[in-house]
């Protein structure tokens, strides 16, 4: 039995009161404890305070330990699942990285044929060198026509004086095709005496001339071309009378040669041309794409003796637009379709074993 | 292997190095839940939930106070549960009524066959008085009285200061205590709390 004596009320007894818990725990700091044992030797309820409080926590701490009921360890986690995890994970990245890949491919392919195959179809032929090279004496003897077939059998001989003709836009009709031509005429004078060795680009024959298609063409073609070379033709005329001022002595062997220039003017379409409007399919070619095709380099000689006559290409060799990078001749386009057509193989197959892995098939 | 072995490998998610923490601290985790929900299957049920949150929280787990961490995570299972019950008011009132009207007939499945009816009589009434207290102030008294834990160890498992801890133990016993003396004719005379006395000198509780 538990005995309290009769507390008296005291002032400051809820302070107290408040700290009777944490004085019995002991956790109290020094000062405040001594403060309160002070105080409990002068204040009886705050001791019967103590006492009741010490008692309840003494009989809450002997409440009995229960016995738990069940074992509560959680269950293991199934192995298999872990396992699988991975192999979910897999199979969406595969097939992503799949569907990429043929997109990628797709657009790659897709361009080559719609956009850059135009260019390689233009820029295919090789290219266009029609040069046309007589014996001063003669394109001095020959008429126009002659001239031309001059130009057929391939006869190189010793220039004397090149007039090089520039044609870098070309309008030009042929049947219902409209192809504008700009002509612009570049003259050059090339100082030499008429016993020169010849000029090097003269003496390599035209392989390209060499070809009878497009002699034949050009043959055809005197007859039968549209009335604008001809009128170009003349105002190469005037320039070169303009320009040159030819004195009354060179007049004969002046015309001569730009007789001779006439003829392949008029007559050939040049090899490239040929084959580009056949690739146009009919439609009308930008000046831009036959440029190359077109530069002319018409000779003529300064002192009469000599006639040159040359189509050469703007650029030797490189197409118009060009997919090798760095002049070493690599299609990056055709080997980004070679990589991505593995790729897209290789990841094809990964997806298929991904999925066959995870229904557990293989 | 020693316990912060073993609370290595849990936190890498070995289940075998957990349950071995789960055997040495269910019995603590399972009366802490009992004596704040006063009935055995929904103490389980805390229990249960609590080492199965604590197991996915391990990796998680920095350190300090195993005991705290676990307690921790047992108290707010024990809230869950509780506010469970105040769902369904109706009968969680019926249950105190009955608890209350007929204690004469509850039993603690962990009482033992040879102590005392008067202590057991005690201890049913102690049971109840805690249960009676705001939540907030049965948690930490649970803590500290019944499973033994320091204020430090209370203020890690409840996510409270020290003076919290000190201000909710201080009232929660103070409670209990005048509960006690409430009901003191119900006990018997050895267990009395005289406290009429004091009622008639400072009137009566406080609280």
């Amino acid at each position: 039995m538990i005995r309290f004596g009769k507390p008296d009320a005291k002032t400051e007894h809820t302070y107290f009161e408040e700290r009777l818990s944490t004085y019995l725990d002991g956790e109290l700091l020094p000062q405040e404890q001594a403060t309160v044992e002070q105080h409990l030797d002068t204040c009886p309820a705050c001791q019967w305070d103590l006492d009741t409080l010490r008692q309840t926590v003494q009989w809450t701490r002997d409440l009995p330990t229960l016995t738990v009921p069940r074992v509560f360890t959680v269950p293991a986690p199934a192995e298999p699942e872990r396992a699988a995890r991975p192999r979910w994970r897999l199979v969406p990245v595969m097939q992503g990285a799949t569907a990429l890949i043929a997109l990628l491919l797709f657009f790659v392919v897709a361009g080559d044929f719609l956009l850059l195959g135009n260019g390689r179809q233009l820029s295919a032929p090789k290219p266009m060198m029609v040069q046309a090279t007589a014996p001063a004496g003669a394109v001095e003897e020959a008429p126009a026509e002659e001239v031309v077939m001059l130009v057929e059998t391939l006869e190189v001989e010793v220039p004397k004086e090149v007039v090089t003709v520039v044609v870098t836009e070309a309008e030009m009709v042929v049947e219902t095709v409209v192809v504008e031509v700009e002509v612009a005429v570049e003259v050059e004078k090339v100082v030499a005496e008429p016993t020169q060795t010849p000029a090097p680009a003269a003496a390599e024959p035209a392989e390209p001339v060499a070809e009878a298609t497009p002699i034949e063409g050009a043959r055809a073609g005197t007859e039968e071309p549209a009335a604008e070379p001809m009128a170009e033709a003349t105002s190469i005329e005037d320039v070169l009378v303009e320009m040159e001022e030819p004195t009354a002595a060179e007049a004969a062997a002046q015309e001569m040669g730009e007789a001779a220039t006439e003829a392949p003017l008029l007559a050939a379409p040049p090899p490239g041309v040929t084959e580009a409007l056949d690739a146009a399919g009919g439609g009308a070619l930008t000046p831009t794409m036959l440029a190359p095709t077109l530069r002319a380099a018409v000779t003529s000689t300064d002192g009469a003796e000599a006639t040159e006559l040359a189509l050469v290409p703007q650029d030797e060799g490189e197409p118009v637009a060009s997919r090798t990078w760095g002049g070493r001749g690599i299609d990056w386009v055709r080997v980004a379709e070679y990589v991505l057509g593995v790729a897209f193989v290789a990841f094809s197959a990964g997806t298929l074993v991904a999925m066959l892995l995870q229904r557990r098939v293989l | 292997m020693d316990e912060q072995a073993l609370i290595a490998s849990a936190c890498k998610g070995d289940v075998r190095a957990f349950n071995q923490l789960v055997l040495l601290y269910q019995g603590m985790a399972y009366n802490v839940a009992y004596r704040i929900l006063g009935d055995a299957e929904v103490a389980a049920d805390a229990t249960q939930d609590a080492f199965l949150s604590a197991f996915k929280a391990m990796p998680r787990f920095r350190g300090g106070s195993f005991k705290s961490w676990i307690l921790r995570i047992v108290t707010n299972a024990c809230y869950d549960q509780l506010r469970v019950k105040k769902r369904r008011p109706t009968s969680s009132l019926d249950d105190l009524t009955i608890e209350a009207d007929h204690t004469s007939y509850l039993r603690d499945p962990a009482e033992q066959p040879d102590e005392s009816v008067e202590r057991q009589e005690l201890n049913r009434m102690i049971q109840a008085a805690i249960l009676a207290l705001p939540e907030e102030q049965r948690v930490i008294l649970v803590l500290s009285d019944v499973q033994g834990l320091s204020y430090q160890e209370i203020a890690e498992a409840t996510g409270t200061s020290l003076g919290t801890v000190k201000s909710r133990l201080s009232r929660g016993r103070a409670r209990l205590r005048d509960q006690l003396v409430e009901q003191g004719e119900l006990l018997p005379a050895r267990y009395r709390l005289r406290g009429d006395e004091k009622a008639q000198s400072v009137g009566g509780p406080t609280r």
